[in-house]
């Protein structure tokens, strides 16, 4: 069966003073139809720059230099603006992580959510409000009938996150891109909204990416993650398996480093240093600089992604057995 | 499984190593300077000129700008056209235009400069006690700066230079008196943003007192967009100058200025229009040069400039 | 008193609403609402809440950043709150914040060294510049970072990094207690977790009292010995940290502590979701002011608030539940 959404050795460069510098590089997933993708790492890891070369919407100064990006077959990558414009928000909708800014703060709600229905689905006025009271319902909007004529300002952040949900819901996609959704939420609002992108998965069997720095959302709401470390994949399997056996020893690090609810610790394990930068990547693992296990082949050498189980991997060299044993 | 503890975290790493070494090659930092900001330099330039012409303006003026030449009429009492004695022609009076040109820009610039401290030492600390106090002080000041600000500029010079007799000290006096609460305004505006950043509070609760905090805290941290619009503010004053001399209520004959001397060229335009084009263009010139380098100081003061 | 560094009792910061050309007070904003507590000399007393729970503005007003409205702070005996400008600029030496934001808390025109140094000149500490500078190095030693890049500004530092330079400004006067407002919370989790061990060493080393003020349950359970939770400018529950996040009592306690995602996709808990909205503390809900979100809400909760009582040794709640 052929994927979704199909992204395979995709670099993408951002221009610098010092000329073109990548922010990611061979980064290569799948994602099938109602399938849920976590994309986890820390800040500058190239997540988002993940999300955004799908979405075909890097700034002027980012560009993908190679490989290809296939949603349903179609390749991203060489489509032009206006193609690219009729699957963004048609078939591929996505939302952001501030959802005090990502609403148009001098357009009612309820034009804002009609807009894409009468530009990708040719409903007229009428038409398209009476889909957006039906849309903020099924996001769990009360008084949906006059928060359509209300202004962003007068919504609380989860109410506008829900709005953000029911305009990225309003021509029913196929893929949602959902870039850190609930980080500026408080706990027990991230866990409405939460719910809320289960229901409307289960429902519309909807494919999700979604972009987090959080485990403990990816652990809830996704079926597979990919970790990112400095613009690389590192590390990528189901969810059960990845938190069963966490293998590369930054995603060990990681899980370490935050602190439990469920026991008391007297010392958090944390990860020593900083995620090297842009310019100065080191040539071999870029984790070395990092890493408790390094060796001499780490910093020479830098690794695939390497099998570690069935739908397993992590680009380490302690994955191959026989460098261990040596 | 593993437990990642490491003392210590912040050894200089290699990289940071290399970091270092990288820093100590920057001996062509002039050189990427000038290519990310072009503007600075190039309206640093053309200030830096204007400065040395004024600067020596004896030296560098072929004639004394006052002296009436006999020579530098035609015979029929016309204007002479630019030539190779008077190189940029004469006036109606005979005297040097190039000569008077020189002079000229030591008025612009003397009105340019004093015009704009004036309104800098009025209304920063006017607007940095209207911004930091806030509530009954700021009220009062904000009121005192609405009223200058709607004052019409011509009518209160006129008023003031009738008062005081026109001369260019008193030029300046009047423009600078009126252009402060811009000034004013805008540091507030700063200092009200400046004061929301926690290194403030911090200050604050580290038992700082509020001249400390005012002055050593957030005063250098609003001098950028200070020194961008005291800049910009320079050669919009100049300007000023020439429309008050034009109109002959700034500096009076015979001391030379762009402005009196476009005045005096209007009437003979028509025959001698080199009487115009010099001092207009000296004048377009010396603003577009003030203009470029406070656009330039902006793009370099921006915090979010790409390094 | 007791033997208590910190105490807090019925503080309150009501910012007033106004509006009109005369700016007339048409109402206040309960930010703060008669919160009570004590902080044990060498304790971490952590105060969780959601945003606009008024955690921040209590620690503010405890260092009267902003002046509180109402009711009393006790600092070592002393009733800060009524102490003359001279005198709270001197006590400002004993309590010391640790703000959130890693790129706002330090001023950005200071080098490491001036920043550090700050603190020292306001309060006459050291005579010579070469003393103060010796202590700004052994600062940025005890903090965990290199003495070499001392000249350097702030935004040369990484968030955690400028996190560490921040907890060296606020020791520079030797404190005895510091309030962390969300000191890691701007951070990485992998930075976040070196920020955690190093206030724990501090605690550890020069017998810091804290205030840990934060939205993220796990870390203040993880360096906290006891927990205040706050709801709409109260304090709705008050316990030892395990005792707290074993046997919650509050339903928004509950609430709060079940909606936290758990990193382990294999484990099965109940949730309990919360519907609606936090009101705002301008209007606060009548009586309790959890009751419109509240599970167990029971009639007398619409018309009265709670009392704050002692339900458990040690372990406070202000709920009818427990009437």
């Amino acid at each position: 069966m052929s994927s979704l959404l199909e992204v395979s050795g995709i670099k993408t460069s951002f221009l610098t003073n010092k000329g073109y510098l990548p922010a990611i590089e061979d980064v290569s997933f799948t994602l099938d139809k109602g399938e849920v993708l976590g994309i986890v790492g820390e800040s500058g890891c190239g997540k988002s720059v993940t999300s955004l070369s799908v979405m075909q919407l890097l700034s002027t100064n980012g560009k993908i230099e190679k490989g290809s990006i296939r949603f349903e077959g179609k390749d991203l990558v060489n489509l032009s603006d206006s193609d690219m414009r009729k699957i963004r928000g048609n078939e591929i909708a996505m939302i952001f992580q501030e959802p005090m800014t990502s609403l148009n703060p001098v357009h009612k709600i309820g034009r804002q959510i009609s807009e894409s229905l009468m530009l990708h689905k040719g409903m007229n006025k009428s038409q398209a409000r009476a889909k957006a009271v039906d849309l903020l319902k099924s996001v769990g909007i009360p008084r949906a009938e006059q928060i359509v004529d209300e202004y962003p300002h007068r919504l609380s952040g989860g109410m506008r996150q829900r709005v953000m949900i029911a305009i990225a819901m309003s021509c029913d996609p196929k893929l949602l891109i959902a870039d850190e959704p609930t980080t500026a939420l408080d706990v027990t609002i991230q866990a409405q909204i939460l719910d809320l992108m289960r229901k409307i998965r289960k429902e519309h069997n909807m494919a999700i990416l979604l972009i987090t720095h959080d485990l403990g959302v990816v652990a809830e709401m996704c079926d597979r993650v990919v970790v990112m470390y400095a613009g690389k994949v590192v590390e990528q399997g189901s969810v059960k398996e990845i938190f069963r056996n966490p293998s590369h020893p930054y995603t060990v690090g990681l899980m370490n480093s935050i602190p439990k609810l469920e026991e008391r610790q007297a010392r958090l394990p944390s990860i020593p240093g900083n995620v090297p930068s842009l310019e100065l990547m080191p040539k071999g693992c870029r984790f070395a600089t990092r890493c408790e296990f390094v060796t001499e082949k780490c910093i020479q050498e830098e690794p695939t992604l390497l099998p570690v189980e069935e739908n397993h991997e992590a680009r380490c060299w302690l994955m191959k057995k026989e460098e261990v044993a040596k | 499984m593993a437990e990642v503890n490491m003392q210590e975290p912040e050894t200089p790493t290699k990289l940071e190593v290399q970091l270092a070494y990288e820093g100590m090659k920057e001996s062509n930092k002039f050189l990427r300077l000038l290519k990310a900001y072009p503007l600075v330099f190039v309206g640093g330039i053309m200030v830096l000129a204007l400065v040395i012409i004024a600067v020596f303006a004896a030296k560098l003026a072929p004639f004394n700008p006052d002296t009436q030449f006999p020579n530098g009429l035609a015979l029929d009492g016309a204007p002479l056209p630019p030539g190779p004695i008077f190189r940029m022609g004469t006036d109606d009076l005979g005297r040097d235009v190039m000569s008077r040109v020189i002079w000229g820009s030591q008025v612009s610039l003397e009105v340019g400069l004093m015009a704009s401290l004036i309104s800098l030492f009025i209304g920063t600390p006017l607007g940095i006690i209207s911004g930091y106090y806030g509530k009954f002080v700021d009220t009062v000041i904000m009121r005192i700066t609405d009223v200058f600000l709607a004052f019409p500029f011509i009518l209160f010079v006129v008023a003031l230079v009738a008062v005081l007799k026109p001369s260019v000290s008193n030029v300046f006096i009047a423009i600078g008196v009126l252009g402060w609460p811009l000034t004013a305004r805008i540091v507030r505006g700063q200092v009200l943003a400046v004061k929301e950043f926690e290194y403030v509070q911090a200050a604050k609760a580290l038992g700082a007192g509020s001249f400390r905090i005012l002055f050593r805290i957030i005063l250098p941290n609003i001098m950028a967009p200070v020194i961008v619009l005291t800049t910009l503010n320079i050669g919009n004053n100049m300007l000023l100058e020439s429309v008050l001399s034009f109109l002959g209520i700034g500096v009076q004959p015979p001391t030379p200025s762009w402005g009196s001397m476009l005045a005096e060229g209007q009437a003979v335009f028509q025959y001698a229009p080199w009487l115009l084009y010099y001092p207009g263009f000296a004048l377009l010139l010396a603003v577009l040069g003030f203009n470029l380098l406070g656009d330039g100081l902006r793009e370099l003061f921006n915090p979010r400039r790409v390094r | 008193m007791t033997d208590a560094l910190l105490s807090v009792n019925d503080l309150k910061m009501h910012f007033p609403i106004r509006k009109g050309i005369l700016r007339r007070t048409v109402g206040y904003v309960r930010a703060v609402d008669g919160v009570s507590f004590d902080v044990k000399a060498g304790e971490t007393f952590g105060l969780v809440g959601e945003s606009g729970c008024g955690k921040t503005t209590t620690g503010r007003s405890i260092l009267r950043l902003i002046e509180p409205s109402g009711g009393q702070v006790f600092f070592n005996g002393k009733n800060v709150t009524k102490l003359s400008n001279v005198e709270m600029r001197k006590i400002r030496s004993e309590m010391q914040i640790v703000f959130q934001d890693p790129y706002g808390s330090l001023n950005p025109r200071y080098t490491v060294q001036q920043t550090l140094e700050e603190p020292m000149i306001i309060h006459n500490l050291y005579k010579s510049a070469a003393e103060r500078k010796k202590r700004a190095m052994e600062l940025l030693e005890v903090v965990g970072l290199s003495t070499s890049r001392m000249n350097r500004y702030p935004h040369e530092f990484s968030g955690g990094q400028r996190q560490r330079i921040g907890i060296a400004r606020a020791l520079a006067v030797n404190p005895k207690l510091i309030i962390a407002d969300e000191p890691v919370s701007a951070l990485d989790v992998s930075v976040q977790s070196q920020v955690l061990n190093l206030l724990d060493d501090l605690q550890k080393e020069f017998h810091l009292t804290y205030v840990f003020i934060a939205h993220d349950l796990s870390v203040v359970k993880h360096i906290s010995n006891r927990v205040g939770v706050m709801y709409l400018g109260k304090m709705v529950e008050l316990a030892e940290s395990d005792s707290l996040y074993e046997k919650p009592l509050h339903p928004y306690t509950q609430a709060l502590l079940s909606a936290v995602p758990i990193p382990n996709p294999e484990a099965k808990r109940e949730r309990i979701i919360l519907q609606g909205d936090l009101p705002s503390p301008a209007n606060p809900p009548s009586g309790c002011y959890f009751h419109p979100r509240c599970q167990s809400c029971m009639d007398i909760c619409k018309t009265t608030a709670p009392e704050w009582k002692e339900i458990e040794p040690g372990h406070f709640a202000a709920c009818h539940l427990y009437n």
